[in-house]
């Protein structure tokens, strides 16, 4: 997958309000390949959920290009589309046809997820009663089963408990071994370290850094200290 | 691919499936709302009509007259209604999914479609015994599949207006109550003048009401050309609401987002 110097805008406009453009993303050339890991790192506001959705084709840029080469996506963050009202293992199911499954292979795929998330009996529960990092395991273990070449993963990791992040950590980096990509949103960046092996720093909608991992970690360390 | 794609349609039948078993969860009274509804909005129009301004003494059976004119036309009003906001609802999912946005009207649709299956059923219930089963009722799956695309166009049609300029979410609920008066709920078009009865045909409701009436209620055939027309021109404004929503996909999901 290929950015080529994308650039997006956002607009806001009013018959009795005047117009506001606000820039979330300017210039970013990025390059993902099968097999990266790469992770994003910014403060609140510098365009990192934005780069995930151009990433997943969601957004389009106002300006340059994504080459996806055939690559498919699966973007997932804590305010995934599940639908609180209804129990976790009907949200896994709708996720799965959404993504193109049919009502029988999504089915099927709810006893993984319980599985692999330990939520188990939880399933059945209304999500509206899961804690944000019950959450958290269900969004990533739904999107981990759908098996996308590119698992865009947006804070997802920001919740939960200490063995939560231990467990998904290890399936992702199992999972991700070889022909797989990932492009992983955090705040977190000792994971970061861990997980990826290059990194863009985003800064206000611009990539203020790119590279090795850890030498783009140590220098948004040195930043924010 | 008939307006989404195949695994879109199953996605919104099971959806509209749940939406119909959560709205059954949530009230006290569960599903027996989808028939105490039109009951309720029946005998006001009845109270009304008959006792305070009477206008339907002249109507044979006025009671099974507005009976199928308001189940049809809540059918039709709850489709509507619901896809106002229906793009802005499915944020979560438009901000991480490259989507048709056409399947979130469809949605709306297909739920209200789906309580409508159990409300016909209830209503041939009660006409067979009220008046005895009569031939002409095998014509209700051809005003009903006329009716269904009409309103999924409505829907869609709203569903996008809404999310471009949200002002309109305003206005719908007054459009439909207009439209409603104009459609004959509680009286015959038929015996309007005929100038006037011109320009009440016009409506597309008013005319699927009238056909309703024609053959569930007097035993006539409806007529097939109207219901035709009503489906060609239905299907027609789907496809150039189809080529809108494509055209316009990332400018919409950009609204929805931002």
């Amino acid at each position: 997958m290929v950015l080529d110097d994308v650039s997006v805008v956002y607009s806001e406009t009013g018959f009795f309000s005047e117009t506001a453009d606000v820039v979330a993303l300017s210039g970013i050339s990025v390059r993902v390949a099968y097999g990266d890991k790469l992770g994003v790192l910014g403060a609140n506001g510098a365009g990192k959920s934005t780069l995930l959705r151009v990433m997943a084709g969601v957004l389009k840029p106002n300006i340059g290009s994504v080459d996806f080469e055939g690559m498919s996506s699966a973007f997932l963050s804590l305010q995934a589309g599940f639908d609180s009202e209804l129990s976790g293992a009907r949200n896994i199911i709708m996720h799965g046809m959404l993504m193109g499954l049919t009502l029988k292979q999504a089915q099927s795929r709810v006893s993984a997820v319980a599985e692999m998330s330990g939520l188990g009996a939880a399933l059945k529960r209304r999500v509206s009663t899961y804690s944000t990092g019950m959450r958290a395991r269900l969004c990533f273990c739904t999107a981990i089963n759908l098996d996308p070449d590119v698992l865009l993963l947006d804070e997802i990791f920001s919740v939960g408990d200490r063995e939560f992040r231990a467990t998904s950590e290890r399936i992702m980096l199992d999972r991700f071994k070889q022909e797989k990509a990932v492009v992983f949103v955090s705040h977190n960046v000792a994971m970061i370290e861990r997980v990826c092996e290059r990194a863009v720093w985003l800064d206000n909608g611009r990539i203020r850094a790119h590279g090795d991992v850890g030498e783009i970690a140590a220098a948004y360390r040195s930043e924010k200290t | 691919m008939i307006l989404i794609e195949s695994h879109l349609w199953r996605y919104a039948v099971y959806r509209a499936y749940l939406n119909l078993v959560g709205e059954a969860a949530k009230y006290h009274l569960g599903w027996l709302w989808w028939f105490l509804e039109p009951i309720a909005m029946t005998a006001v129009f009845f109270a009304v009509f008959s006792y305070l301004r009477p206008v339907g003494g002249s109507v044979e059976n006025f009671p099974l007259f507005l009976v199928i004119g308001v189940t049809t036309w809540l059918w039709f009003a709850n489709s509507v209604a619901n896809a106002t906001d229906v793009l802005g609802g499915a944020r979560t999912i438009i901000s991480q999914l490259r989507v048709s946005k056409l399947l979130f009207p469809t949605i709306v649709v297909a739920s209200a479609s789906l309580k409508q299956v159990f409300v016909f059923a209830v209503l041939l219930a009660f006409l067979a015994a009220a008046l005895g089963p009569q031939w002409t009722w095998i014509y209700l799956p051809l005003l009903a599949c006329a009716q269904l695309v009409l309103a999924l166009a409505a829907a869609c049609t709203v569903a996008i207006i809404c999310c471009c300029v949200r002002d309109v979410r305003f206005v719908v609920q007054s459009g439909l109550t207009l439209m409603m008066f104009c459609s004959g709920l509680f009286f015959d078009i038929a015996e309007m003048s005929a100038s006037w009865q011109f320009w009440f045909r016009l409506n597309p409701m008013a005319v699927l009401i009238d056909q309703y009436r024609l053959c569930l209620l007097y035993g006539e055939s409806p007529d097939v050309g109207w219901c035709l027309a009503i489906i060609a021109a239905s299907g027609v404004w789907l496809y150039g609401l189809k080529w809108l929503y494509e055209h316009f996909d990332l400018a919409l999901t950009r609204r929805v987002i931002a």
